[in-house]
């Protein structure tokens, strides 16, 4: 849906709106639902935050200025309802105490950069690296999909810090902290696939 | 691991930093490529066009107040006296009643229901709504804007009625809820104008 168009039914408000509820609905469903989906890994959930994110962006469609394109801010808001809904559901836990990574394992991980033509040997290794990080992010979005899902979406839209800190709602400190975290997390619950990579020596 | 450790992780995660020396970014590196395979394999298949999706969303949106409902027609009940049972079944008794029990339902309907509103448009600043009791809506926005701590002013002037208001800086959760109840988006400059018009249910 293009956003000038949007921005012309929320002005014309009324009817207008029904027809702009159904384009938006073709044009983002698809790609919000899936965003949906890894977050809550509930079908039906995602489904219903993918519609409650349309009625709150025809909400608050008069602040929509047009500067960015209307995806991104479209899925700020389904990322602030995710995390409302998330946050529902879970309970912060510190993990201060879970330092995953060995002296070893980091010059590992800095092998795992050099490029080079993977033999047989090491496409099977490969293969195997990718399902052990497979199973560990599933169990990782599952278990803290807080954190996991802003990682996520760290890598799909290039969020910044600044960018995490309005999503979450949290002051700068608390932001560097909740990153820091992230990354520790991550070392946890992807324990198995830095392993591997630590013993092989390719995770690629 | 220290906080700039952490930022330029972030950095390579995002893709924003190419560098490939330290720790944290061959880490990010190796994480930023196996969670893109991941976005892509968890991709699951979704009609483009779902009519049935489309009415759902519809009909959220009605009960959200974004757009006017439908009216529901009446039924009689089957719990009635047999003196009014056979004055209702008498042809022009039955046409009676169901225009006595319409406009008695559309009566108590316009008295006991809140005032719903749409948000018709905002242009200029200004926020238009439409309800089916104007004067009505003003008051309940001056009260729940008052009781959040917001200083309002409503006035009904030239056929119109309205408030003006200005919004603290940041907005608090309280005043942020009243104005998602009624639909009116927050304003990036805090001042608040909103105008109401009379609507007439089709």
């Amino acid at each position: 849906m293009d956003k000038t168009l949007f921005m012309r039914a929320c002005r014309e408000g009324g009817p207008a709106i029904e027809q702009a509820l159904r384009e938006l609905d073709r044009s983002f469903f698809a790609v919000l639902y899936r965003g949906g989906l890894r977050a809550l890994r509930d079908p039906d959930a995602a489904r219903d935050l993918v519609q409650e994110t349309f009625i709150k962006v025809w909400q608050r469609c008069a602040t929509f200025r047009g500067d960015s394109e209307l995806l991104p801010w479209i899925k700020a808001i389904l990322r602030h309802a995710a995390i409302e809904r998330l946050r529902q559901r879970t309970h912060e836990v510190p993990m201060e105490n879970h330092e995953g990574l060995t002296e070893a394992a980091a010059e590992c991980i800095l092998e795992i950069s050099i490029g080079h033509n993977p033999t047989p040997d090491q496409i099977v290794r490969r293969r195997e690296h990718a399902e052990h990080f497979r199973r560990g992010w599933t169990r990782f979005l599952k278990e803290d999909p807080l954190h996991a899902n802003v990682m996520a979406w760290v890598v799909e839209d290039g969020l910044a810090m600044e960018d995490i800190a309005q999503l979450l709602g949290r002051t700068p400190g608390a932001t560097r902290e909740f990153v820091s975290q992230c990354r520790k997390r991550a070392r946890v619950y992807l324990a198995d696939w830095y392993r591997l990579a630590f013993d092989h020596g390719d995770s690629r | 691991m220290n906080a700039g450790d952490d930022h330029r992780w972030l950095d390579v995660l995002a893709g924003r930093d190419e560098e490939t020396e330290s720790t944290a970014a061959q880490e990010a590196h190796a994480l930023r490529e196996l969670i893109r395979v991941q976005s892509v394999e968890e991709s699951a298949a979704v009609a483009i066009v779902d009519p049935l999706r489309e009415v759902e969303l519809i009909d959220r949106a009605r009960g959200a107040g974004l757009l006017p409902t439908r009216p529901t027609p009446a039924r009689p009940t089957s719990s009635m006296a047999p003196a009014w049972r056979r004055w209702l079944f008498a042809p022009r008794g039955a046409f009676a009643a169901a225009a006595l029990a319409v406009v008695m339902i559309a009566g108590l309907v316009r008295i006991l229901l809140p005032p719903t509103e749409t948000l018709r448009s905002v242009a200029g600043g200004t926020v238009r709504l439409e309800s089916r009791d104007p004067p009505a809506l003003k008051q309940r926005l001056i009260e729940e804007l008052s009781a959040s701590g917001v200083r309002v002013s409503g006035y009904e002037r030239m056929g119109r009625v309205g408030i003006d208001a200005d919004l603290p800086e940041p907005v608090s959760p309280q005043v942020r809820h009243v104005l998602e109840r009624h639909h009116i988006p927050i304003p990036k400059d805090g001042v608040l104008v909103v105008e109401i018009d009379a609507r007439t249910d089709r």
